[in-house]
């Protein structure tokens, strides 16, 4: 686990990267998609809780870092996402691109659930208002959108298939 | 076999706790850094991270400007017919000397613009975003090393409209993250030009606007004032602030809605700076700094 998780953290600090540098590619819509919860439902799917918990966590810095929110704002919501998602991990279909959207609409629920809950908790209004924001709505949709493209992109890379997992663990049995 | 099963069901069971236990550690450093850092963190300000974003951010462009290039392509022929025909229209301006007289005025009102302000400015250039969409800010790539400090005001330069950008909110040796007019906690103290309706202006991009409009909104002018807010009318900072200098150009009238409970105007303003194409920024240093 520890050594993919080597594979894991750069890859989520690329994204990280990319997300807060290629806004031009739609030069004229200042809505962007989430890649960073995409990487992490799947991530957290395939891989289960520890995966999904830790580049939730790294992520998170990484965000509060070069973001303008409270430090741990975003460490807090990525890593609870991630260890939630994690519980999906035992999914018998989870091949299905029906499944990835369901799975990406349940990350993007709960991380905006965890807005609402830590804004107010924190008194953060700004935050509070941006998640009931057109904003939220738009990027929600666009996160949406490009969960099948980079599902099928992630899916190059040399994750564990929880469906063959899923396998092994019935073999054991 | 009956040991086979106690080992896989002892593995399982520790594999259960190392999830819990790695996603306690995980929230407990989360809600420590929330509680104790939050707002106040000097210290993590991710200026390393500024050299990686500078290449993606080069990668992109590239990327952008190839993409850009197919767009152009397709207007090139219309554009080019379009050339030929104004290219008579540009001789007669050419030996019209008002012409040359009206741009050196413009310029001039640049300089003087600076002169007037009295500050020293550093050129930025724009490295990347806030990964978030809650925040509207975006990285620069000078920082405290090109004598950069925090809340010192952010301008831009576009079609020679000099405009408002923001202010600086968090600075590193080799970057600094400014914040935008657009950002909802963004409050700038404006007014009406040549009038002394003053309110606050802040950013209602994510809340209200479309998905290509960029707006802010400025409040507390008294409904009765209605007659002297045209549309079109220039909105510039009041200089009623410690940070935001005065006579700085923020936007244009769209929009005016009153509010009948309370007795105000909420003029909305489309900012001269359109951040979506932002490349370069000019950030104001006080001479006696």
């Amino acid at each position: 686990m520890f050594y993919r998780l080597l594979i894991y953290i750069p890859i989520i600090v690329l994204l990280v990267l990319i997300q807060s540098t290629t806004v031009r590619i739609f030069p004229n819509i200042h809505y962007q998609p989430d890649l960073i919860t995409i990487a992490i439902v799947y991530l957290a799917h395939k891989e289960g809780k520890v995966a999904g918990q830790s580049t939730g966590f790294f992520s998170g810095i990484l965000e509060d870092v070069l973001g303008l929110g409270p430090f741990g704002f975003h460490t807090l919501v990525r890593t609870v996402m991630g260890y939630t998602i994690g519980f999906t991990t035992n999914w018998r279909v989870t091949d299905s691109p029906l499944v990835a959207l369901v799975l990406v609409v349940l990350g993007i629920v709960i991380q905006y659930f965890l807005y609402l809950l830590i804004g107010t908790v924190f008194s953060y209004p700004g935050i509070v208002i941006s998640t009931f924001s057109l904003q939220s709505v738009w990027g929600a949709l666009l996160t949406i959108l490009f969960t099948p493209i980079c599902f099928s992109f992630l899916s190059l890379l040399p994750f564990k298939r929880s469906s063959d997992k899923n396998m092994l663990e019935r073999l054991k049995n | 076999m009956k040991e086979a099963r106690y080992n896989t069901s002892n593995s399982t069971l520790i594999m259960r706790i190392w999830e819990h236990l790695v996603f306690a550690i995980l929230l407990i450093i989360s809600l420590i850094l929330l509680l104790f850092v939050g707002d106040r963190r000097s210290a993590f300000s991710g200026g390393h991270l500024a050299i990686y974003q500078r290449v993606i951010s080069s990668f992109s462009n590239i990327v952008t400007d190839k993409l850009d290039s197919a767009r152009k392509l397709r207007h090139l022929s219309a554009e080019h017919e379009a050339l030929l025909q104004s290219i008579e229209a540009h001789e007669i301006i050419r030996a019209d000397p008002t012409s040359n007289w009206n741009q050196l005025q413009t310029l001039r009102q640049v300089v003087d613009f600076q002169d007037e302000l009295e500050f020293a400015s550093i050129v930025a250039e724009v490295i990347g975003r806030d990964p978030n969409q809650l925040y509207n800010s975006f990285i620069i790539n000078k920082g405290s090393d090109n004598a950069l400090a925090i809340d010192m005001v952010v301008v831009a330069i576009q079609q020679g409209k000099i405009g408002l950008v923001g202010k600086v909110h968090r600075v590193s040796k080799r970057s600094a993250i400014v914040q935008t007019i657009l950002d909802q906690q963004s409050f700038i103290a404006t007014k009406i030009e040549n009038s002394q309706l003053n309110g606050i202006t802040r950013g209602i991009s994510s809340s209200l606007a479309s998905s290509t409009e960029q707006i802010i909104s400025m409040h507390f002018i008294d409904a009765r004032d209605t007659d002297n807010v045209g549309f079109g009318s220039r909105i510039v900072t009041s200089g009623f602030s410690s940070v935001y200098y005065p006579e700085i150009p923020v936007g244009t009238v769209t929009q005016l809605r009153e509010n009948n409970y309370e007795h105000i105007l909420q003029v909305n303003i489309e900012p001269i700076i359109n951040f979506n194409t932002l490349q370069y920024v000019f950030v104001l240093i006080p001479r006696s700094f």
